[in-house]
């Protein structure tokens, strides 16, 4: 017998993929000298351009319909460029909030034209998307959200402020939650998603400095920002099924088996002999080896699902929570037993290609809140997948 | 190796979990496991039996050790005393040996049952001179109730898969491991007993202990499994503060800690055992991951399965206690969970370049 991943179709499209990173890769990459980014606009047009060089390749919008601008292959074949990817540790994925979470969710509630304007670019690296979910007051409560759409002749005007937009200050779209109706019995309905241009009048964003030294959250600020009527995703007031979907495809993009696997298995390899014979330390980290490789082929085993079902629903939740957790286990070991110059030096956004595990242990923190945090994840499987009741005392 | 169960897999898993229910369910598990009750699992043995899960792993059914781990995985879900798990690594050792398919046939055709030593040790039993068996076997399962026993012997010249006559052995009446009082585990000295022999290569041993190792992880993960469901029915029902303590993220939390294990454990499980099917290099390695992933799901599962279950966990009345209870005994079986990383890391070297392309490999010209 033979899973999905192990057909002939997959180990072509896995050895293509390979070759292709290989050769496509820039000069350096991986090695200490490449380092593209002096400052961050540097950093964003290299990446936009990688982004570029993928659609060039056909490596962008892997499971997306030909016809948008994708390979037209499946969530199968995204998963082995993913395992790929995260293999080379090739460039990050500065669009991830279009090429893997709004892209998808337009695909099935976009209109037509929706689906003309918008998909090819997120492919392309022209437009940055970025997300206008939270809020100061509805984080994991994210229903508790108060921005409001009202409405302006044909379009809308949006009033509110977003927080921890990741990318805003970079971004040229917005997919953005906003209430439209007020508050009743039930807090999920009356709300609706628009894709907002971030060049409207009205509309200014903050950056705030995180503590892995980036300027990646930002704080964005709407006042009467004018949007057109087709502005609007989904029907008015349905937004919450379009924020579901595009939180279903984040938990599943941020599924990070195959990065934890690779840190576990630099971690390895980085261990010195003294504490590699060191029984703690060794049955620790050899431990966290069979652990990630349990992560990777339970996260094939979701895409198998998955692929089958045609969406995601609640199956990425599982594979979010239990990588994220097991990378900052990873990390703990390696900043208690790899040598001090590997570990003690300054947590700064440095050389994409290689491994910095102080960044790495910060980043570490962030991946556990990100994308709904692990006790929000926990919640999700315990009541969607487990069936458990909703606590009244939370 | 990610495992899709295709519809004739599922369709025997439902009938094999129908047919234990029917012939033993949660009550006769409970009263088996009272002290001097016996394990008698000659009802459902006849029920597995008329099904055909006998034959399933032979070449001649056309299946594997996938298809057997699955029929153990139920065998563990049932909480059965060790029914199909002597059989089971019966089956594999007479496959491996030279010429041993016959009685394999043979058995199966006369509806004898097969009792294997998990022990699993060569070196605990030696073959005389005169061809008859010295040494103590251990960890028998099915023992009491099966026709042959079959355990790895060492001899002058190597190493042999024995089978003996279970009419010629005493078993004696406590179990050898009474730490688990829901299995029938048993051992016996044998002292000069007649045996057939047929030998058995080294590499054919190593297969053998790779495919004991993931065997026992199908019955651990169907234990596990099983446990975990019990333990979130349970907090669905229980109310306290008026409402289901599954409502309590302390409760919830501890919960879908243990779903994402036991899921773990399924998918390392399953895959080494499809590795091992496939033929594939890594099908050691697979096994080794499998074993100490989940052994490890299976301790945390059943722990938390007797927590959630509070005062009633701590009683006979529930078998929370019964999974917690093998969970101990099968990690110290085809090898403990540290024994697996060990040999895990010897195939190290080949498998890390696999996960981690960068930086070196990619340039060496530079």
């Amino acid at each position: 017998m033979s899973g999905p991943f192990d057909g002939d179709h997959a180990r072509a499209f896995r050895r293509e993929l390979r070759q292709w990173f290989t050769d496509n890769l820039p000069d350096g990459w991986g090695t200490e000298r490449f380092a593209p980014h002096a400052d961050e606009d540097a950093e964003v047009r290299f990446l936009r351009s990688w982004q570029r060089t993928l659609y060039d390749g056909g490596w962008a919008g892997i499971s997306w319909p030909a016809e948008y601008g994708g390979r037209g292959a499946t969530l199968l074949e995204q998963a082995i460029f993913v395992e790929e990817r995260d293999r080379v540790k090739a460039p990050f994925d500065i669009g991830i909030v279009g090429t893997q979470m709004v892209g998808p969710m337009l695909i099935t509630f976009g209109t037509g034209e929706q689906k003309e304007r918008y998909l090819r670019r997120i492919l392309t690296g022209e437009d940055l998307w970025c997300q206008g979910f939270s809020e100061p007051d509805a984080g994991s409560d994210l229903a508790g959200l108060r921005t409001r759409a009202a409405a302006d002749g044909d379009g809308w005007r949006l009033s509110g402020q977003k927080v921890w937009t990741s990318r805003a200050q970079h971004a040229d779209m917005m997919i953005l939650l906003a209430r439209t109706e007020p508050v009743e019995d039930v807090p999920h309905r009356g709300i609706s998603a628009f894709a907002v241009p971030m060049d409207g009048p009205g509309l200014t964003v903050r950056p705030l400095r995180q503590i892995n030294g980036s300027a990646e959250f930002c704080e964005v600020f709407l006042d009467e920002v004018p949007v057109a009527a087709d502005a609007l995703i989904g029907r008015a007031g349905e937004g919450w099924k379009v924020a579901l979907t595009t939180l279903s495809w984040e938990r599943f993009a941020t599924t990070r088996a195959f990065e934890m696997r690779r840190l576990a298995a630099q971690l390895w390899t980085a261990l010195p002999d003294d504490a590699r014979a060191d029984t703690d330390v060794r049955t620790r980290a050899l431990g966290l080896l069979a652990q990630a490789h349990a992560g990777g082929l339970s996260y094939q085993r979701m895409v198998s699902t998955v692929t089958a079902k045609g969406e995601v629903g609640v199956d990425a939740s599982a594979g979010k929570l239990f990588t994220t957790e097991l990378g900052q286990r990873i990390v703990d070991l390696a900043l208690s037993v790899l040598p001090p110059d590997d570990v003690l030096g300054e947590v700064r956004p440095g050389n994409q290609g290689t491994t910095s595990w102080p960044l790495e242990w910060v980043n570490g923190f962030k991946n556990t809140i990100a994308a709904g945090t692990s006790q929000v994840q926990r919640n999700i499987i315990g009541e969607r997948v487990l069936g458990l009741p909703k606590g009244g005392a939370r | 190796m990610s495992v899709v169960l295709t519809d004739t897999q599922e369709e025997l898993r439902r009938t094999v979990r129908r047919a234990i229910e029917e012939h033993h369910g949660a009550e006769r598990v409970i009263e088996a496991a009272e002290p001097g009750a016996g394990h008698d699992d000659t009802e459902v043995w006849k029920a597995l039996a008329g099904i055909g899960v006998p034959q399933i792993g032979t070449p001649e059914s056309g299946t594997g050790l996938l298809d057997l781990g699955l029929m153990v995985q139920e065998a563990g879900r049932g909480l059965l005393p060790g029914t199909l798990l002597g059989h089971a690594l019966a089956q594999r050792l007479l496959l491996a040996a030279d010429g041993a398919a016959e009685p394999l046939t043979e058995t199966e055709a006369g509806g004898h049952r097969l009792a294997a030593s998990w022990g699993l040790d060569p070196a605990a039993v030696n073959v005389e001179a005169d061809g008859a068996l010295r040494g103590r076997a251990g960890a028998v399962s099915e023992g009491r109730q099966a026709d042959l026993l079959v355990l790895p012997v060492t001899t002058a010249t190597g190493t042999a898969v024995a089978c003996v006559e279970t009419g010629s052995l005493a078993f004696p009446a406590d179990p050898a491991c009474a730490l688990d009082t829901g299995r029938d585990w048993t051992a016996t000295d044998l002292d000069g007993v007649p045996a057939r022999m047929h030998r058995l290569e080294p590499e054919a041993l190593r297969n053998v202990l790779i495919e004991a190792a993931v065997l026992l992880c199908f019955d651990s993960l169907g234990s596990a499994e099983r446990c975990l469901d019990a333990a979130v029915q349970y907090a669905k029902e229980r109310r306290q503060f008026g409402q289901a303590i599954g409502g309590f993220q302390a409760v919830k939390h501890l919960l879908v800690d243990a779903h994402v294990a036991v899921g773990n454990a399924r998918s390392v499980t399953w895959h080494a055992a499809a590795v091992f099917d496939s033929g594939a290099a890594d099908a050691a390695f697979s096994a080794h991951v499998a074993k100490a992933v989940t052994d490890q799901a299976h301790v945390r599962t059943t722990a938390t399965g007797i927590q959630v279950h509070g005062g009633t966990g701590f009683t006979r009345e529930v078998p929370a206690h019964l999974h917690a209870r093998r969970s101990r005994i099968n990690e110290r079986l085809a090898g403990t969970p540290g024994e697996h990383l060990e040999a895990m890391a010897g195939h190290l070297p080949a498998v890390l370049a696999e996960w981690s392309g960068a930086p070196d490999d990619r340039n060496p010209a530079e």
